[in-house]
């Protein structure tokens, strides 16, 4: 144990670690000739090398905040131009709700430009009345049963989970939700319920056929708690069942089907907030066995932080979703949601938020042609999927230390007022729900 | 768009005249959905070919009709726009009422599986598919299956190595086919293969891992399955001295010595131990991963907290700060 003993006496040891940068150097120009030849056989690391390259290569400026106005007009020009997109984007033609619920929750999560002619089409209070307006009528003409039913993907398509969790999100985003007619939703989510008599049981995203991992899961519940559905307390154990074996031995990541699959940020996430969910319903419905459950009996908190905390890239403070992987914008949600949900429920959240913050600033947003949009990394073009997840990311960064549960469990995620919030652009989101915290406290 | 003077629908060279009523009905529905809407919303233009393909899909599906011309159609659909589940749905609910030969289908589907690799659809289909195509086989038929559906996913593993969908399709098939011995061994091999490729491929490790799980459940005594990860132990400590920054291989390593630890004490005690601090030792400079798991070790072995103390500090203020929440939180748990 030498190396051990000598430790005890390194006086290096108290250097602050900002002086951190030297020893990478160091210690990367020792690897790359000893390594050289992995180092030019492994994809991993080429593919890595190259998004190096490409970030090492852009210009910082340390003061840089988020190009609100751009990326506004980014958001206005898809909403409110009465522009058709353009045949291309016929791939998204399934999933015509995902497209509302990113634009409009982008423009949610922005706090308000100062009114400007130049930069907003019309008041703030027209705009959110022509959303409020046009997203019902059009989400409507895609739900199922005579308007009663699950919503599709597009009109006459099949009802979808993950294109019902949309709708509900964009029409809980622009005060509809009081609206939709639910009764016959319940008859649907039944049907996508399979073997709910044994151990194997799945929810389906659609029938016949669908996924049946954690993110049916996540959306069926997001929808059902938003639309106060309730929900038989068999399938709610049998849910729990599943989604409270997840957890890779290997990696400990959430997984989303299998706990021997490999750990990824996005089923991670869909994991986490069904089990936060369901276990608050369970407490409800059968508190003699879930009332004193906490995350920790189900989840080895350890391995979880540990494989968290080792999704985060000391060069550019990104996030990556796997082992081994790319950074991307976009898990700077998937990801710090995680952080910020272990963090609210007493935990911690192992991600240096500051440091995303900074690589969503520096590298999400093109600084140099100040173009509109934010971006999964530099050398991307900007996406409304991007520019929502990036946007909701940086409101964690923002709000990290300020988040709180209130009575009302997972929807009554609330934050407490800092005199520095007036610098931030973005408003919390909660990170359970994918939506800010003011839509639903308005929502109560 | 004038569609009350049309009296014939064509499309591609099928005849679908005897659907116009219809046809019409579905469209004149639309319209009146939209004739309250004063912008279009994020609406996705489209030619007025693509139009009438999903004007004819939608018939057909409105009607049910389980025909090889809807057949056509929706292949059609599922060309234009692979992530448009309902011609998923749609397809799987005709091919089955139609009694069609699920063995072409999977082929049809093999090849455009090659063509669409990002695409969430064709993995739930083919799993439903192969649950119809598998009631009544024999174990040699289903031997035979395993063998067909690893050509494809090696295919697909060969185009992008790390395509979630796929290793997730994978992992499914390996449940739901009863591997043996001779299967498992093979697909061990496999990994290597693929790790020999990229020794950072993560999902190659994790399948590795897989498969190991399932070789140690099949051995039938603690001896062979000592053997086993020790051999394991053996392979993990070789990738590591090939390049030391790998999460992957570390992960690797010190999972089998957990489960090693589990299943002989006594031997993890006497002979692990000493050669795991030996390899920490080795790689402590060349990889703060080294560092990390020498940590969980002495944690283990209830070494001198204030030896781990250090070297957490080591990590969170040279090594590896930028988890430096994380160091504290390990730091606070001693």
């Amino acid at each position: 144990m030498s190396i051990v003993q000598s430790l005890n006496s390194d006086s290096s040891m108290n250097l602050s670690s900002s002086d951190y940068e030297d020893v990478f150097e160091d210690i990367s120009a020792d690897t790359t000739e000893k390594y050289h030849q992995i180092m030019n056989s492994s994809k991993t690391l080429l593919d890595k090398a190259e998004v190096d390259k490409i970030i090492n290569e852009i210009k910082i400026d340390k003061n840089i905040i988020l190009n609100k106005s751009k990326h506004m007009d980014y958001l206005f020009y898809f909403l409110l131009s009465n522009k058709k997109l353009p045949t291309q984007f016929n791939q998204l033609e399934a999933s015509n709700p995902w497209i509302l619920y990113w634009l409009i929750n982008s423009y949610k999560v922005m706090k308000e430009l100062e009114i400007n002619e130049k930069t907003s089409p019309m008041p703030k209070d027209e705009i959110d009345a022509v959303l409020k307006r046009e997203t019902i009528l059009k989400l409507s003409k895609f739900q199922q049963d005579n308007g009663k039913g699950g919503f599709a993907g597009g009109f006459n398509q099949m009802p979808h989970l993950a294109t019902n969790y949309s709708s509900i999100l964009a029409l809980c985003l622009t005060g509809n939700l009081k609206k939709v007619d639910s009764s016959k939703i319940t008859k649907w989510f039944d049907s996508l319920v399979v073997s709910l008599n044994d151990h194997s049981c799945k929810l389906k995203t659609s029938q016949p056929c669908g996924e049946t991992d954690s993110r049916s899961i996540y959306c069926y519940l997001v929808a059902a708690k938003l639309l106060n559905i309730d929900i038989p307390l068999i399938l709610l154990e049998r849910l729990w069942d599943h989604v409270s074996d997840l957890q890779s031995d290997f990696e400990g990541g959430l997984n989303g089907a299998l706990k021997t699959d490999e750990s990824h940020g996005g089923y991670t996430y869909c994991t986490l907030s069904s089990i936060v969910i369901l276990l608050e319903l369970l407490a409800d419905k059968k508190p003699e066995t879930f009332k004193e459950k906490k995350l920790h009996d189900v989840i080895n908190i350890d391995c979880f932080l540990q494989w968290l905390s080792l999704r985060q890239d000391y060069i550019n403070g990104g996030l990556n979703g796997r082992s081994n992987k790319l950074v991307d914008g976009c898990y700077a949600f998937w990801i710090g949601a995680c952080g910020v949900i272990l963090k609210i429920y007493g935990y911690i959240n192992p991600i240096d938020m500051p440091r995303l913050k900074e690589y969503i600033l520096f590298y999400c947003q093109d600084n140099d042609k100040e173009l509109p949009g934010l971006r999964d990394k530099p050398g991307k073009n900007s996406d409304f999927y991007h520019t929502n997840y990036i946007l909701m990311g940086l409101s964690l960064c923002e709000y990290n230390e300020q988040f709180s549960i209130g009575e009302g469990g997972s929807l009554d995620v609330n934050y407490r007022e800092h005199e520095s919030d007036i610098n931030k652009d973005v408003h919390p989101v909660n990170p359970l729900y994918g939506v800010p915290i003011y839509v639903l406290q308005s929502k109560k | 768009m004038g569609q009350s003077d049309i009296s014939t629908l064509k499309f591609e060279g099928t005849d679908f005249s005897d659907i116009l009523p219809q046809f019409k009905e579905i469209q004149s529905k639309e319209e009146v959905l939209n004739v309250d809407r004063t912008l279009v919303l994020c609406d996705i233009m489209y030619d007025e070919e693509f139009k009438k393909l999903m004007g004819i899909f939608n018939t057909l599906l409105s009607l049910k009709e389980y025909s090889q011309r809807s057949i056509n159609i929706v292949n059609a659909v599922i060309d234009n726009i692979p992530a448009y589940y309902t011609a998923w749905c749609f397809k799987l609910d005709i091919i089955l009422a139609l009694k069609k030969n699920l063995k072409e289908e999977l082929l049809w589907l093999d090849e455009f599986t090659l063509e669409n690799p990002k695409n969430y659809q064709i993995w739930s289909y083919r799993i439903e598919l192969l649950q119809h195509y598998t009631k009544n086989k024999t174990e040699t038929e289903c031997k035979e299956l395993l063998k067909k559906e690893n050509v494809i996913l090696s295919l697909m593993i060969e185009e992008d190595s790390k395509n979630h969908h796929v290793w997730g399709y994978k992992s499914w098939l390996l449940n739901f086919l009863e591997l043996d011995l001779e299967d498992l061994n093979m697909e061990l091999t496999y990994s290597e293969f693929l790790i020999h490729q990229d020794l950072l491929n993560n999902s190659a490790w994790c399948f590795r891992h897989n498969i190991l799980m399932r070789l140690v459940t099949a051995a039938n005594n603690k001896a062979d399955r000592v053997a086993i990860f020790k051999e394991e132990l053996d392979y993990a400590t070789e990738k590591i001295a090939l390049y030391p920054n790998n999460i992957s291989s570390w992960n690797y390593y010190f999972r089998i010595l957990e489960i090693l630890r589990k299943e002989d004490l006594a031997y993890f005690k006497e002979f692990i131990i000493d050669e795991a601090s030996l390899l920490c030792e080795k790689h402590f400079n060349n990889s703060s991963y080294a560092i990390e798991y020498y940590c969980k070790l002495l944690v283990i072995v209830n070494g001198d907290k204030n030896k781990i103390k250090n070297m957490y500090i080591l990590l969170r203020d040279h090594r590896d700060p930028i988890r430096k929440i994380y160091w504290d939180y390990k730091i606070s748990q001693l």
